[in-house]
């Protein structure tokens, strides 16, 4: 144990030395749970993507897509060798089968079918709002708001854009962005009801007790669950208005 | 000695109406599970029997060899001692990254399995089996390959076995499950051949639990946004009903870590557990409760349900110490033994005053606790595993990763949380042995005889906190000793 505790910092620093320079440690876009490697051992192959499986297989399915803060857009080097002379019928049937790979967990040829049919017509909303549910399944929360923001900029009036757009900001942590994302969808669809339910527990954690019990009662009425937990806590900091 | 034993001994017949016995567990001594070495270990799952209790398993990811591979670790003296090698997939389906480790046990015969994943288009989920009596794993098998994958990516399995719903009667009939997220994969042949995956739909953390009564399987999983759901078969995992919502989380992220202190990543998946005396399932999760300033006070929420799964309680927090306002707990595994109680590993930060931190590096400081609840998770009794806090720093990935998860055995009076600390300058999986039969003092574990009173005896005169039973702590007088004799006669549970 001795010897051990004498070595120990010394093997850290030598470690470190080996593989540590630049390292800003694990990947946290990489949001598969298979063990990260050791910074250090990653290797890029000959395409230039990387060796890691689960790395590349995104990368393969992602290929040709740049997400920024303000959306999605499709790399013009790569969209004659993606789109291949496929027309908008094939992108429809692409984005149909994504769907149904969806369904069953199948998350990256998912991804990489939306991916394809946004190459193949990006003016349509639907494959930029599949490709982040597809995303949002992988746990990539930032490319997936990238991808419904691509949305609703398409589709400005499209409610459930708007709410999947609330969610991925929710997801990053942004409450008060959330709040007023969730505002928006709601602005365009009063009947929201899962809208309303995360507005109650932002709502909640916010400190906005009456606000909270407006946004429970509104999701309830409109047959959406909040947290049971939430609500009980709630109840207990401030019980529920007369009316509720 | 000898004469300091017999007058102790003396006393002991004038001890037996006194004081009530100790309820607290006895806790062993913290015990590294492998040989050292100074690359990480991380993410345990460790499983021991209940036909035998010394027997225990544990296996986590290992990068002893730079890339990560699933190291696996014996022990036949009930965590006292390890052999560690690493576990890998037949030279065909090998990869560069190897990991994931899952386990299981057939409670019935002492049967073990051990398992995790090869990630790579010619990997796959692999398995071995460690017979009763056997002295090691007997060769392993691809239980599903990547090329046959739908998702053509197999991420994330847990196993669990346990009696064909067909003939739950006969012990030599055995079905094992695997869920991942491709969906459940059964083996009826102890592990040797699968079926193609049954897909359970969209989500991650595919925990497979099996009912000893009648070999109903349940499986727990997160849906990957605020619902926690499971589905459940009764004819051997051909069908599922459900999925049946077990909670709806407060707060949803993916897979970033930024709700915590440190730079770690965190998951935000879930430990499930069926209690094999009336089938009640419970699961844990952990969930943000608040947020002040800029922080988020993360703690476990505990679920019950006593219909199969069909409906369950109003979540409520772990707090055992009433420490859930300090800090962020996270990283539970649950598991109950033969006598309903039930048994509980996780991380919390709260013995450090720090921050959440938003960047993917740098150290957040760590305890491994466990705790125990007889009232089906009214209330509970914790434990601090680790001797010190540890700095996730000292990770081997610059901060970022100790793992997604922690791992708990129980068998007997046994229980044998594995967990994750970089106390001694990398990251290293540890053990304590967790012994509710409190007379039991001498090593062969489960079994109370004239050595657990010979070894109780010399611990009490050499004064060792071990024998000291009874408060006020610190002394060792009568009502130690009363204790002691007070849990030798009710024996062992």
């Amino acid at each position: 144990m001795s010897n051990r505790l004498a070595v120990a910092p010394v093997a850290a620093l030598l470690a470190c030395l080996a593989g540590c320079q630049g390292s800003s440690g694990v990947d946290r876009a990489e949001q598969a749970l298979a063990p990260p490697s050791r910074p250090g051992v990653e290797r890029v192959a000959d395409d230039g993507g990387p060796v890691e499986f689960k790395k590349r297989v995104m990368w393969q399915a992602l290929r040709g897509l740049d997400f920024t803060a303000d959306g999605v857009s499709v790399d013009a080097q790569l969209r004659d060798e993606i789109a291949a002379g496929r027309g908008v019928d094939a992108a429809a049937g692409l984005h149909r089968e994504a769907d149904a790979l969806l369904v069953i967990n199948a998350r990256e040829p998912a991804l990489g079918l939306w991916r394809d049919a946004i190459v193949i017509d990006p003016s349509v909303a639907a494959y930029y709002d599949g490709l982040g549910r597809g995303l949002i399944a992988r746990r990539r929360d930032a490319q997936a708001r990238s991808a419904f923001a691509t949305a609703v900029r398409l589709e400005p009036a499209d409610a459930g854009y708007r709410l999947r757009l609330a969610q991925s900001i929710d997801r990053l942590g942004d409450v008060p962005g959330a709040m007023e994302a969730y505002r928006h969808a709601l602005a365009l669809d009063a009947g929201l009801g899962r809208a309303h339910a995360r507005l109650a527990v932002l709502s909640y954690y916010a400190g906005d007790d009456a606000g909270a019990w407006t946004h429970v009662r509104r999701a309830e009425a409109l047959g959406d669950a909040v947290p049971a937990q939430m609500r009980r806590m709630l109840s207990a900091r401030t019980p529920a208005p007369a009316n509720d | 000695m000898a004469s300091s034993i017999r007058n102790t001994a003396c006393i002991i017949a004038a001890a037996v109406a006194a004081a009530p016995a100790a309820a607290q567990p006895r806790v062993g001594e913290q015990v590294r599970a492998h040989a050292p070495n100074f690359q990480p270990q991380n993410e345990t799952s460790i499983v021991s029997s209940e036909a035998n209790a010394s027997r225990i398993v544990g296996s986590w990811n290992d990068y002893r060899e730079g890339s990560a591979r699933a190291g696996v670790s014996i022990s036949d003296d009930a965590g006292q001692t390890w052999n560690d090698f690493l576990l890998r997939p037949p030279a065909p389906f090998r990869a560069l990254t190897e990991g994931d480790p899952m386990t299981a046990t057939d409670n019935r015969d002492g049967t073990i399995w051990v398992g995790a994943i090869a990630f790579d288009s010619n990997g796959g989920l692999f398995v071995s089996r460690l017979d009763p009596g056997a002295g090691a794993f007997g060769p392993v098998r691809m239980a599903a390959l990547a090329a046959d994958s739908p998702s053509g990516f197999i991420d994330k399995c847990w196993m669990a076995a346990g009696p064909d719903a067909d003939a739950p009667g006969d012990a030599s009939r055995t079905m094992l499950y695997i869920g991942y997220n491709d969906g459940v994969v059964r083996s009826s042949d102890r592990g040797d051949t699968w079926t193609p995956p049954t897909s359970l739909g969209l989500g991650l953390g595919f925990l497979p639990r099996v009912d000893p009564r009648d070999g109903a399987l349940f499986v727990q999983y997160w849906a990957t946004d605020d619902r926690i759901l499971m589905q459940r078969s009764f004819d051997n995992g051909q069908t599922y009903s459900g999925p049946f919502l077990v909670a709806r989380r407060m707060d949803v992220w993916g897979v970033d870590g930024t709700r915590f202190p440190g730079g770690f990543r965190v998951a935000p998946i879930n430990a499930f557990a069926l209690d094999p005396n009336d089938g009640t399932l419970y699961v844990v999760y952990f969930d943000t409760t608040r947020i002040v300033g800029a922080n988020r006070d993360v703690d476990l929420y505990f679920t019950r349900s006593d219909d199969r799964g069909a409906t369950w309680s109003t979540p409520t927090i772990i707090d055992p110490s009433g420490r859930a306002d300090q800090g962020d707990s996270f990283f539970p595994w649950i598991e109950v033994d033969r006598s309903g109680r039930i048994h509980l590993v996780y991380y919390d930060t709260g013995l450090v005053s720090q921050t959440d931190s938003p960047n993917p590096f740098g150290s957040g400081f760590v305890d491994a606790y466990y705790a125990y609840s007889d009232d089906r998770g009214g209330s509970w009794t914790e434990i601090r595993l680790t001797d010190t806090t540890f700095d996730t720093g000292n990770d081997g990935f610059g901060g970022g990763f100790i793992g997604d998860y922690l791992g708990l055995s129980v068998s007997g009076p046994l229980a044998m949380p594995l967990y994750l600390s970089t106390e001694d300058g990398d990251a290293d999986a540890f053990v304590r042995l967790i012994n509710r039969c409190v007379a039991d003092f001498s090593p062969d574990f489960g079994v109370l005889d004239f050595f657990d009173v010979s070894e109780f005896l010399q611990a009490f005169n050499a004064q060792d906190p071990a024998a000291d039973l009874a408060p006020p702590q610190g002394t060792f007088d009568f009502f130690d000793i009363s204790a002691y004799v007070q849990a030798f006669s009710a024996g062992c549970p």
